[in-house]
């Protein structure tokens, strides 16, 4: 899902970033002081996620996790999301520096829908808020690859195929994760 | 603040040894390129390209630390090991994609095969980071 240094331009990438430093300031002065502990252990959820690999055929996917953060964060998942991915991307080459804004876009965003999801009371929610967001961040790489060049057409079509399966996983282990919380709470 | 500076120190010294590999297939030409952080190519260092244990070529990056492996056979997955030298090495899968002859330049996948001990280095330094920067931030709040 992350997309590495040296394969968009340079025009996304500074759109991009700008765009995710006003969000990222703005977040910095909202955040509430009391929610603070709440979005780091989901951040460092998050993060150790994808380490957390299922192979797939020839390759392997790694999990995101970002309908549960966004679930339980709401717009704060953005903070917690893109803090990871700088880690990710300092120490384990997942995505890069220059592309921590649209890797950002590309993956907390669409968290936002697991917490609009969750709020909802129907009864397919759980799975949905893990699936929903991973679907969307998938169309949403698709096309930023496509937007990047002719050249990236074909891959954009092999990404989205190969991250569907990831899109049902998510949204399983979500459906079993969200049960259990219920279960624990009453 | 010495704890903020050794997480620095720390942070510093892992970062400065990762060995970045990148690659391009195109026109039946697989281009590796290889850089240290801050952009600094990999010059001289040995490129090895092997296939299901089965190695094909063996190589050298130049000044700019490039190197190009010319195929015509069709390969399921190429592995790309760099080493460097004192210890820095770095080794990628590479997938190949079902594509059209005149193919188009692939996005590579940053899949490393590193020392368990600094994989696990690294996990905890960055889950300390984690907690380290929201913490600070909490302190910045508290004191507003």
């Amino acid at each position: 899902m992350h997309i590495a240094e040296g394969v968009l331009s340079s025009e996304i990438l500074i759109i991009s970033d700008a765009i995710v430093l006003a969000l990222i300031v703005y977040l910095f002065k909202k955040v509430e002081i009391e929610n603070i502990g709440k979005i780091s252990a989901f951040s460092a959820l998050f993060f150790v996620a994808s380490f957390i690999h299922i192979p797939i055929g020839p390759t392997s996917i790694h999990l995101i996790l970002s309908g549960i953060v966004g679930a339980f964060l709401g717009i704060d998942a953005i903070l917690a999301i893109f803090i990871a991915l700088i880690f990710q991307g300092f120490l384990f080459g997942y995505g890069g520096i220059t592309t921590i804004g649209i890797n950002t876009i590309i993956v907390a965003t669409p968290a936002l829908l697991g917490y609009f999801i969750y709020t909802k009371k129907f009864s397919t929610k759980d799975f949905l808020v893990g699936a929903i967001p991973i679907l969307v961040s998938v169309m949403l790489l698709a096309l930023v690859l496509m937007i990047n060049g002719e050249g990236f057409a074909t891959i954009s079509k092999l990404v989205f195929l190969a991250n569907i399966p990831l899109v049902i996983i998510e949204g399983i282990i979500a459906f079993f994760a969200l049960k259990f919380l219920k279960k624990v709470k009453m | 603040m010495k704890f903020i500076i050794l997480f620095f120190i720390l942070q510093n010294i892992i970062f400065g040894h990762k060995l970045n590999i990148f690659l391009e297939d195109f026109n039946h030409t697989l281009k590796v390129q290889s850089y240290f952080q801050k952009s600094s190519p990999c010059q001289d260092c040995d490129v090895i390209v092997s296939s299901n244990g089965q190695t094909l070529a063996s190589l050298k990056t130049d000044a700019n630390g490039k190197a190009a492996f010319a195929h015509q056979d069709k390969f399921e997955i190429l592995n790309v090991k760099i080493i460097a030298g004192a210890g820095h090495q770095n080794e990628i899968s590479y997938t190949f994609n079902n594509i059209k002859e005149d193919t188009n330049a692939s996005i590579s996948s940053m899949s490393t095969d590193e020392n368990p001990i600094h994989l696990w280095m690294k996990i905890a330094i960055s889950l300390a980071g984690i907690g380290l920067f929201f913490y600070i931030l909490k302190r910045f709040k508290t004191s507003e």
